[in-house]
């Protein structure tokens, strides 16, 4: 008997050549704190969905962590399968409760509305789907998954803004090697709610008849060679509602819409420099104008004001300018046309928005850096007709596990100030902030 | 506290913060990879033989920072002539483990080492290919790594190890190393398309910073100890990637010296676009590395017997051992022969 056991140990250590079978915990979060000259804490334009047009650093009044834990289950003759799960806490700003030992309310729900140390915030199950490479006969390469994801996300870090984001329920084919590049196909689910149906009516099925599904079909070709060191990719997606028989009796709208993206990116100055140019129409037609462009197609507008068709372009990238100066910048511009006039409450039916960043950063060493954040955006409002802007100057110091643009986590102090019409209309205008921030991923 | 008193202070805190910038520590300059090309071709050999080399003593859970530069020996050695530091292990120590990252920044060391018994003879030689590369994380910069353990389980053989040599050779300082752009680590952990650009390429240099680490138990014993910061987060839920040292090294024999290599005049440096990798991280070698020994076939047919015989008497281990011995020594069938035998036993 220990003969045979030894024996197997043996043979499992000659044949095993590696197994990877550890979780790996990943994540990204930001919280801190923050006061103001007029007292209390800092008011932020554009957070988390809103994207900040004048730049992150400095108006950031939310909490948010994603938490991602990762496994290769198997990986065996080219044949890999992986699982990655994200749960995601959110706060809710306004109650973000302080440490469990102070507050004696716990949890009682005659206090929803106070300060509470057991509450402030939300859980979303972000991500949970399976991939698996080398199952394709046809292309070994590939990879295919499903379940819900962050799709091969497209961001401007220093303005919290997804010019391409179609993640959600879904299932897809990715990294097909076809001709000069690579090929990915995805179906991707979203839903939307309707106006004048109510939550408790159902149909036979026992669906929600004001909950609309819309189908996305998303054709991604990556890495098209075109100068030494740049490439392009096309990306085209094309939403359409998908009603029951009880929505289409009820005669509930069924826009269809699409909305391509052209990217180029080459090496610049040991950095990166992206061009972008995006255009939506009908159910898709904000999606070159909002953050996140490309998660929602519309069955139905939200109302007069939802946009029907938006473009737009963006330059951006994060290059060295020194071995000691880093630079990110960002240029964006974009133009949209909305449903209606509202009856005529909307004087801008074409209104447009312009946002520049430019975040440098000195880098004393390998710990610590000095980052200066400006932005400057100014958008038409679509019921006065006027164009509203925003400046902002922030400085930060901030210590860093590494000396890249790219290093987390990040300890950063910040003072800084907003101008320009938003802000005054907060009363805002040159109040200085200052505050204390971490931002990590890892 | 007024308002502005209030802002005062904040101010002055942010203030003296910024300050602090000017007392932090000046980071490591890296010797110019060509500069180092045309000193190394002009240096003198330092000595007349191996045995002559300057060896430093370096303690058993030491980290020694080891630059290697202009001002560094070079000696002729049987694979050509390379800048080196050379080092005196300690003695009555049980078996320890030792760990070498050279870091990589526009250029990188290509390490090989050099281990001599007690007589100052080769006994092994790690070659430059065992080396990982690990892509830069918080503080720990991009680097080419390897770790081996030094056996000291039986004192008696005239094979123990006491001389430790870091050195590269001529074909290792043609190549380079392809590392990960920052950028692409920061979107995979954001969960966002990675930019489509080219890789940083850090040539193979004859110098640049080596850091040299000696622990007591062996590289297995110290996985947790050395691996980086996510390896450790691994270990709250599992076992954590083992540092897979891969590093048996090439035993010397006195039939084929280490020097088997062929001799190869250093490459001028930035010329030719260099050749990336659609895997970043691998090591591409531009000149042709040397092919392991091909073996007799009768020492061959040799090993798989005695192999097979092990096998057959239940002394599992030492047919284990024979196998790696046999596979270093270059044989192709040893594996199998093993396998044949244990499949024969029952």
């Amino acid at each position: 008997m220990t003969q045979i056991k030894a024996l197997s140990a043996a043979v499992a250590a000659v044949l095993v050549s590696s197994s990877a079978l550890a979780v790996e915990f990943h994540g990204y979060g930001r919280a801190g704190m923050s006061t103001t000259g007029d007292g209390g804490e800092q008011t932020c334009y554009g957070n988390g969905p809103d994207g900040h047009k004048a730049g992150r650093l400095g108006n950031e009044c939310d909490t948010y962590v994603e938490m991602s834990f990762q496994q290769e289950l198997y990986n065996q003759g080219g044949k890999k399968f992986r699982i990655e799960v994200m749960p995601v806490f959110t706060s809710e700003n306004d109650f973000q409760g302080n440490s469990a030992q102070w507050n004696p309310t716990y949890n009682n729900p005659d206090d929803d509305d106070q300060v509470n140390a057991w509450r402030g915030g939300d859980w979303s199950m972000r991500q949970y789907y399976a991939a698996a490479e080398g199952v394709l006969n046809f292309a070994p390469e590939a990879t295919i998954w499903a379940g819900k994801r962050f799709y091969q996300r497209k961001d401007i870090h220093i303005m919290d803004w997804y010019y391409l984001n179609n993640s959600g329920y879904g299932v897809g084919i990715e990294n097909v090697q076809a001709g000069v590049g690579k090929l990915s196909v995805a179906w991707i689910n979203v839903d939307q709610h309707v106006g004048g149906g109510s939550i408790n009516d159902k149909d036979e099925a026992n669906r929600i008849t004001s909950i609309v599904q819309s189908n996305k079909l998303d054709v991604r070709y990556s890495g098209i060679p075109l100068w030494e060191g740049a490439s392009m990719e096309l990306v085209g997606i094309y939403g359409w509602a998908d009603l029951t028989d009880a929505q289409d009796d009820l005669g509930y709208g069924d826009e269809d819409g699409y909305f391509f993206t052209a990217e180029i990116s080459h090496g610049l100055m040991g950095g990166f420099n992206k061009i972008v140019l995006q255009y939506g129409k009908d159910s898709m037609g904000d999606a070159a104008w909002m953050n996140h462009g490309g998660e929602s197609s519309l069955s139905t507008p939200w109302w007069d004001g939802a946009k029907q068709e938006s473009y737009r372009f963006i330059d951006w990238g994060v290059i060295n300018l020194s071995e000691k100066v880093e630079l990110g910048y960002s240029f964006m511009y974009a133009k949209s046309e909305t449903h209606g006039d509202n009856n005529g409450e909307l004087n801008e039916e074409k209104p447009t928005l312009i946002s520049v960043v430019a975040r440098p950063m000195y880098k004393w060493d390998d710990v610590m850096k000095t980052t200066l954040e400006v932005g400057y955006t100014k958008e038409d409002d679509i019921f006065s007709g006027d164009s509203v802007d925003l400046y902002k100057a922030v400085i930060a110091q901030e210590w860093t596990a590494g000396p890249s643009f790219w290093s987390r986590p990040a300890i950063r102090v910040y003072a800084g100030s907003f101008f320009g019409d938003q802000a005054e209309a907060r009363n805002d205008d040159g109040d200085i902030r200052v505050g204390a921030q971490v931002e990590a991923w890892w | 506290m007024t308002h502005s008193k209030r802002f005062v202070l904040a101010l002055s805190c942010f203030a003296s913060s910024l300050m602090l910038g000017s007392f932090s520590a000046r980071a490591y300059d890296e010797p110019s990879a060509s500069a180092l090309v045309t000193s190394l071709s002009q240096a003198q050999s330092c000595c007349a033989s191996i045995a002559d080399l300057p060896f430093q003593p370096v303690a058993l859970d030491s980290t020694t920072d080891v630059l290697i530069d202009e001002n560094s020996p070079a000696f002729e050695f049987h694979t050509g002539k390379s800048y080196f530091a050379a080092f005196k292990l300690p003695e009555n120590v049980p078996t320890f483990s030792v760990f070498i990252q050279s870091r990589a920044k526009k250029s990188v060391f290509s390490p090989s080492v050099l281990l001599l018994d007690a007589n100052r003879t080769p006994v092994r030689v790690i070659p430059a290919s065992v080396a990982r590369y690990t892509e830069a994380q918080m503080l720990d910069p991009d680097s080419l790594d390897m770790s081996f353990n030094i056996e000291r389980s039986y004192l008696d053989n005239p094979k123990t190890e006491y001389y430790l040599v870091i050195m590269t050779t001529p074909s290792d300082m043609a190549g380079q190393t392809q590392l990960i752009h920052p950028s692409k680590t920061f979107a995979k952990r954001n969960n966002t398309v990675p930019p489509d650009i080219d890789d940083p390429i850090a040539r193979h240099s004859p110098g640049g910073l080596v850091k040299l680490e000696l622990r007591s138990g062996t590289v297995e014993s110290n996985a947790d100890f050395m691996s980086r910061v996510s390896n450790k987060v691994n270990s709250w839920f599992g076992v954590g990637e083992s540092t897979d040292n891969g590093a048996a090294g090439h035993q010397v024999s006195a039939a084929s010296s280490p020097a088997v290599s062929t001799n190869v005049p250093p490459q001028p440096i930035g010329q030719a676009i260099p050749d990336r990798s659609p895997t970043p991280g691998m090591q591409a070698q531009q000149t042709v590395r040397q092919v392991p020994v091909n073996m007799l076939a009768e020492t061959e047919a040799f090993y798989n017997q005695l192999i097979t015989s092990k096998v057959a008497e239940g002394d599992i281990d030492s047919a284990m051992r024979l196998v790696e011995e046999a596979e270093r020594a270059g044989s192709k069938t040893a594996r199998d022969s093993f396998i044949e035998a244990v499949k024969g036993l029952k």
